[in-house]
């Protein structure tokens, strides 16, 4: 099996600005960190020192929101110049973007768009994803976003979508378990079916995050704690899937590092579980 | 349909409200839809507006949160963003801001969103080439006139009637202290001089600099000798200590080297 990332199979934590003196000071226990790469998009000054220290003592993983490897757009070339510089720099143990799109034309909406399940989707985006490991010279993995609206125009299924896309373009799958309880939810269909679609030698890495409940759907926006059926729906897809790098991420309303460790830590016990599991196995 | 198309619509809703038409587009119930994609609209937008709070801190305190919510909408209106990296979104702000109302009413608002830009500029640029002092000293006294200075290109010299680093400065304090120090600034209209400097490791800042020396600074920054940009200097303000600024430039990093023609 390909490499997908060099990542440790346990609980990491999305390091973000909040947080950023207290890392750099405490240097905590927490197995790895993953940033957004689109934030250290500089050609040197604070920000890039800040993550050559932490990439010294942690591995790091660069997580990207920009790079829109849906869209029709011009800005793409420039966008990935940017990332191939800092992964050049930092060099991190994983690199990931979101199949979606973000941008069109000379325009970036700078969020996480759904992507029609089309044929001409699948075409856009493996193009892109080929160039982007061309140009960084390794493998890429791309995660599920979550929706609140679903195109109409489809050949696909979500999860179908998504293993063609990586099946075609020969990459990873970063599965966020949080954005296929949302979209489940959202759309109508049952989460399991789409984890159970997801060929386990695809995923590389796991996500974890919270969502809220706004009228009468449910919006992705990494404020909470993850919530208990979130919790079920991991557990499920570890059992599929065996052990996995696994990031807590937490975006809007920020709290203390230590309700991330917690949660971190809450990860931890259901990889400890599966390893468990693992060793038993093998030993049969 | 072509995917360009898609998202065209789909850009345009968000940019400017979703139509009846639009929303057919997707699977649910119009009015359901609706809803839905008005959560894509508030996030952006919302992305937007962070984007610039955090960009212009300063002119968010000057206009009050109110008014600054109320300004990014106009800028989010008018322009829309090219970059993946939202630090990029407010490079038009100061541009966008000068001819609005409402710089008739704080005359140094544009000038201090260019300051702020800069600054962000600043913590992203390239770090300066390290630079020691004793390297000019090293030059033969009879060449040193003719030696061009190398200024770090991502410090910007802001030139304003009103005292903006002495505003920024007050603005970077807190409570009484601000308060304090806001006071005491006389805003009556003069010639001002800001830098825009990243100074230590982890912070960018402005500081004010006289009219010599800002008269220094452009001349070196044209490339015209040291003798002859002394010269100007001078001219420009006789009184200036021209042996305690060029250690302070090298200690702030903002000479960052010379070359001998």
């Amino acid at each position: 099996m390909r490499t997908l990332t060099t990542l440790p199979t346990t609980a990491g934590i999305g390091l973000r600005a909040p947080h950023h003196a207290e890392v750099l000071l405490d240097r905590p226990a927490v197995a790895w960190w993953e940033v957004h790469s689109e934030n250290f998009f500089a050609d040197g000054g604070p920000a890039l020192d800040f993550l050559r220290a932490i990439r010294a003592d942690y591995p790091l993983s660069l997580h990207g929101v920009g790079a829109s490897l849906g869209g029709v757009d011009s800005l793409f070339e420039r966008h990935l110049d940017r990332l191939a510089r800092l992964a050049e720099i930092i060099e991190p143990a994983a690199i990931s973007e979101h199949l979606c799109w973000s941008s069109v034309g000379d325009q970036h909406f700078n969020d996480l768009l759904p992507l029609p399940s089309t044929e001409a989707a699948v075409v856009q985006a493996v193009q892109r994803i080929e160039r982007m490991q061309e140009r960084l010279q390794r493998t890429l993995l791309i995660e599920n976003v979550s929706s609140y609206v679903q195109w109409r125009a489809a050949d696909y299924s979500e999860w179908d979508f998504l293993v063609e896309v990586a099946r075609r373009a020969g990459c990873g799958i970063l599965l966020d378990v949080n954005n296929i309880h949302v979209s489940a939810s959202n759309h109508g269909f049952d989460a399991r079916t789409y984890v159970d679609a997801v060929p386990p030698e695809l995923v590389g890495e796991i996500h974890l995050a919270g969502y809220d409940q706004c009228e009468d759907f449910l919006v992705d926006t990494h404020g909470k704690r993850v919530h208990p059926p979130v919790w079920e729906l991991y557990e499920y897809t570890l059992a599929r899937l065996g052990l996995r790098p696994t990031l807590i991420e937490w975006d809007t309303d920020i709290p203390p590092l230590d309700v991330l460790q917690d949660e971190a830590a809450h990860a931890d016990r259901y990889l400890a579980r599966i390893a468990a599991v693992e060793v038993a196995d093998a030993a049969l | 349909m072509p995917l360009s198309e898609q998202q065209q619509a789909f850009g345009l809703a968000l940019r400017q409200g979703a139509d009846e038409g639009f929303l057919t587009r997707f699977a649910d119930d119009p009015a359901v839809s609706a809803r839905r994609f008005a959560a894509y609209r508030r996030n952006a937008w919302g992305n937007w507006r962070a984007a610039l709070a955090s960009t212009y801190p300063v002119i968010a305190e000057l206009v009050g949160n109110a008014s600054f919510r109320a300004l990014a909408d106009g800028y989010i209106e008018s322009q829309p963003s090219h970059d993946g990296d939202l630090n990029a979104y407010g490079a038009g702000f100061a541009a966008w801001l000068a001819p609005h109302p409402i710089s008739a009413q704080l005359p140094y608002l544009a000038a201090m969103a260019e300051l702020e830009w800069a600054l962000q500029c600043a913590y992203f640029a390239a770090d300066p080439e390290p630079f020691e002092l004793a390297a000019l000293a090293a030059v033969p006294p009879e060449r040193q006139g003719e030696l061009v200075l190398r200024l770090w290109p991502a410090a910007r010299l802001i030139e304003s009637p009103y005292p903006l680093a002495e505003i920024w400065q007050a603005h970077q304090m807190a409570g009484e202290d601000k308060m304090a120090a806001l006071a005491r600034i006389d805003l009556t209209p003069g010639q001002h001089h800001a830098l825009v400097l990243r100074h230590g490791p982890r912070e960018v800042e402005a500081v004010a600099i006289s009219p010599g020396a800002a008269m220094f600074w452009r001349t070196c920054q044209a490339e015209v000798p040291l003798g002859l940009a002394l010269e100007h200097a001078l001219a420009a303000e006789a009184a200036l200590d021209i042996a305690a600024l060029l250690p302070r430039w090298v200690e702030q990093r903002v000479i960052t080297g010379f070359r001998l023609p």
